[in-house]
């Protein structure tokens, strides 16, 4: 067997080859899959999105609370920092001022998510507790403590890397059908 | 040679990948859309049992005022706010809904559950104490929704859901008063919204409530808890920690199972479906539609519709209603109450 690798370096040259297309062609399937499923999932909180200010004609608070947990819940490696878009913000969130709007008022809302395709020449560097610093001990400049929050701090700055950053916004017009009698007619 | 075949094979096979594509494409669009249309029905009428309890006809201007809809060449769809009737007073509208001849006068299935209710209705009957009780009611508009029953109105119901799913498909495309989404078809006679490559019809026969049940639900027994928590998914002692008395009228919950249908035909997002539908639709005479594929603003005349040879494939679907449609992941009941 040995000899045969060493009698056919062609042979190696093409194993080599197929190992690296291999690894890209499993990053690149991957990365298909990973970002139609999130998609499909995005589609599924943008339709719940929606619905909540087809009903309310803006998101209220419980609403925003109860959202904002499931986006938290929807977050993997790939698909990060899952939001209400900023018109959704400015319009219909129940912290704008002008988020309440009367029966048939047009309403832009919408998310926003960044997926991370992966890519197997990204470098990511790993970061982790620290070995010794538990409890009161001290280095001296730095506690414990801040040693910790610091490592905390590079961690979530290092979020973004390992991957190329793909952002993904779903906006919709949706009519609210809630009449608010206090409101004037539009 | 080799060559020349190879790049004939490649040649010969991009049509059946671009047909593949556009399978897949199409595949996930209806199983995506489909659903999606069902929910926005569901929600139009949901609203629309809302909106109608709120009772808007009893402000001053019994009409909303709000956005008419038009269609895509500039026609009124025959849909609007009107949904009380044009210039009627706030006596008449009642009376229209609830005066002896309206379908409230013949109607009892709630009765005899809720003391309020039943005084409502004894208008009808013979009794002089009742009926200067219920002239009082009547002289204060009281309908059976102030004293928490949920009775509804289906020509109302019906007028607003309709109301609510043109605006809700149409998607707020909304160009000089025109509802870019909406065109008219003119071999089935109706208006129709376009909808992610569904086409959903808009007629008084094409999407309708069609029917209201009602259903009382005891919350002294174990089977309306159940029933109670299956329909609201809510646990019943929010309802029986106020109540002391088993005779309480709050233990009786009034719900309404709306059940509706909706016409559609699927025209597809992609070449694929137009191809399709053309194919099925040549030669057969008297099944071909005429389908909007561009409006001129500019242009003069109405004629707008451009023939385009497709089969008329709209299929009628059902939902709603308690049970709603027990052969989909998602039931997508119809259910509307009010706890007192």
């Amino acid at each position: 067997m040995l000899s045969f690798f060493a009698s056919t370096p062609k042979w190696i040259l093409r194993f080599i080859w197929f190992i690296t297309f291999g690894i890209f062609f499993i990053y690149f399937a991957f990365n298909v899959c990973g970002f139609a499923f999130s998609y499909v999932k995005l589609i599924g909180l943008a339709d719940a999105v929606q619905q909540t200010v087809i009903e309310n004609n803006y998101i209220p608070e419980a609403e925003a609370k109860a959202l904002l947990s499931y986006m938290k819940s929807l977050e993997t490696p790939v698909l990060r920092n899952i939001r209400f878009s900023t018109t959704t913000e400015e319009q219909a969130l129940y912290t704008s001022k002008t988020a309440r709007k009367q029966y048939g008022s047009v309403i832009t809302v919408g998310i926003e998510a960044d997926f991370y395709f992966s890519n197997p020449l990204s470098v990511k560097e790993i970061t982790g507790g620290v070995e010794g610093f538990n409890g009161t001990a001290s280095t001296g400049d730095m506690s414990a403590s801040e040693i910790e929050r610091a490592l905390d701090e590079r961690i979530v700055s290092n979020e973004g890397t390992g991957g190329i950053r793909c952002p993904i916004k779903l906006e919709f017009k949706v009519i609210g059908l809630k009449y608010y009698a206090d409101l004037d007619m539009g | 040679m080799k060559t020349a075949i190879k790049t004939m094979l490649l040649i010969a096979c991009l049509p059946f990948t671009a047909f593949l594509i556009f399978m897949f494409i199409e595949l996930s669009n209806i199983s995506l859309v489909g659903h999606k249309i069902h929910t926005l029905a569901a929600t139009s009428i949901q609203q629309a049992c809302v909106l109608f309890s709120q009772e808007t006809y009893k402000r001053e201007d019994t009409r909303l005022d709000i956005t008419q809809i038009l269609s895509i060449d500039g026609t009124n769809i025959g849909i609007s706010d009107d949904f009380y009737g044009s210039g009627n007073s706030r006596e008449q509208i009642y009376q229209n809904l609830y005066g002896l001849s309206s379908p409230f006068a013949s109607f009892t299935d709630l009765d005899g559950y809720w003391k309020n209710y039943d005084l409502l209705k004894t208008q009808y009957t013979s009794n002089a104490v009742e009926n200067s009780i219920s002239s009082f009611y009547k002289d204060a508009l009281m309908t059976p929704l102030n004293v928490g029953v949920p009775y509804l109105d289906l020509e109302t119901v019906n007028k607003i859901a309709r109301y609510n799913l043109a605006n809700l498909l149409n998607g707020g495309v909304i160009e000089n008063g025109r509802f870019m989404n909406i065109a008219y078809d003119k071999s089935r006679g109706e208006y129709y919204v376009q909808y992610k490559g569904v086409d959903i019809f808009l007629g008084e026969d094409s999407f309708k409530i069609t029917n209201i049940s009602y259903e009382v639900v005891d919350l002294n027994t174990e089977e309306g808890k159940k029933k109670f928590t299956e329909y609201t998914n809510m646990n019943p002692d929010v309802i029986l920690k106020n109540v002391t008395s088993s005779s309480d009228e709050r233990t009786k919950i009034a719900f309404v199972g709306l059940e509706y249908k909706i016409t559609m035909r699927y025209s597809g997002i992609t070449p694929l479906a137009t191809l399709l539908n053309n194919i099925s639709g040549s030669g057969e005479a008297g099944t071909e539609l005429y389908k909007v594929e561009s409006f001129d603003s500019t242009s003069s005349s109405n004629e707008i519709a451009v023939k385009s040879g497709y089969a008329d494939t709209s299929a009628v679907v059902y939902g709603g209603g308690f049970s709603g449609m027990s052969d989909t992941p998602r039931l997508n009941r119809v259910i509307y109450y009010i706890i007192r």
